[in-house]
């Protein structure tokens, strides 16, 4: 079992509630995961337009904990802000910062990003910050407080898969609190290769609900991470450019 | 009485508490954050906040995203 905080997930799959077509679909899809951990995102209400309320059958599922995130925040300061917001407004400690001011490719500030998380995490905050897939960095998140780091593959809703691989592996070896590995996981194979790298967990959003069928989709991530855990738990084997042959060479053939 | 909603100019008739205000706007509480001049008004306080002339209300709720 994975334990972030005081909290124990049974599934190391955690999910996003953006991009999909309707409220009932996101429903399906999240349920079917068995993602334990949800993000949201935070908006000023518009009075004059009436949405779809997602929240509420979020809260029907009691295995469900909320994750909201500071997604629009360009600096500490905002993101601190946005985080207080997000306790009000969804009752909880729990907080994914992400702090990325430019909007092409979405990639993290590492600087506002730790000034954010040492004033969270002091003020009670349990603080899972979306990172770079620095090292370095999460060190320092660690010192400052963070319950877990969220290095990212490639960017946000790109798809592109672990293009960051290496640097999540010293990651992995390195950090003391869990590495869920966050964003630009685009196929199950990419969740099930974090997952063998010794991830403890990661969050998929997009590559879901932009599936022509989440739900499918949803347990096609489901299996992928817990295949890709068992295989790590289990042990994998070494790797070499040369042959190890799996059956014995007898010299049969030549008597023939 | 005049106050703005994210920036949008509200008239109502007299100082409400801001659980009153959702009333009025016909916003749910479940999901809902307040700041009014940008300083945050914890849930248990919204009975006890009047509201004044001129104040700028922020309210943000939960939303989809990733």
């Amino acid at each position: 079992m994975l334990k972030i905080a005081d909290k124990l997930f049974n599934s190391r799959l955690f999910t996003g509630t953006g991009k999909f077509q309707n409220r009932q679909a996101m429903t399906e899809a999240i349920i079917a995961s068995d993602s334990e951990l949800v993000t949201m995102a935070l908006k000023r209400v518009d009075l004059y337009s009436q949405d779809d309320d997602i929240l509420e059958p979020l809260l029907q599922q009691p295995h469900i904990n909320l994750l909201p995130n500071t997604s629009g925040a360009r600096d500490a300061k905002e993101a601190v802000y946005a985080a207080q917001l997000a306790r009000e407004a969804l009752q909880t400690n729990w907080l994914k910062l992400e702090i990325h001011p430019d909007p092409k490719y979405l990639l993290p500030d590492p600087i506002e990003t730790l000034k954010a998380c040492e004033q969270l995490a002091q003020q009670g905050f349990i603080v899972l910050p979306y990172i770079h897939a620095d090292p370095v960095l999460c060190k320092h998140l660690e010192e400052a407080g963070a319950a877990a780091v969220m290095p990212l593959g490639s960017p946000i809703g790109s798809n592109l898969g672990l293009k960051t691989r290496e640097f999540l592996q010293i990651i992995i070896e390195q950090t003391q609190v869990p590495v869920v590995v966050d964003a630009g996981i685009g196929s199950p194979s990419d969740a099930a290769l974090a997952m063998e790298l010794g991830a403890d967990a990661v969050l998929v959003n997009t590559a879901i609900a932009v599936s022509p069928n989440p739900v499918a989709m949803a347990i096609a991530f489901k299996e992928a991470v817990s295949a890709g855990r068992r295989a790590y738990e289990a042990g994998l084997g070494s790797r070499s450019l040369e042959a190890q042959a799996s059956s014995p060479l007898t010299a049969f053939l030549d008597d023939m | 009485m005049q106050i703005k909603v994210n920036d949008q100019p509200v008239t109502i008739k007299s100082a409400l508490n801001l659980r009153e205000l959702l009333k009025v706007l016909s916003q749910e509480e479940k999901g809902v954050a307040l700041a009014i001049n940008s300083q945050i008004v914890s849930r248990s306080q919204w009975s006890n906040h009047t509201l004044a002339d001129g104040d700028q209300v922020t309210l943000i709720k939960a939303t989809a995203g990733g």
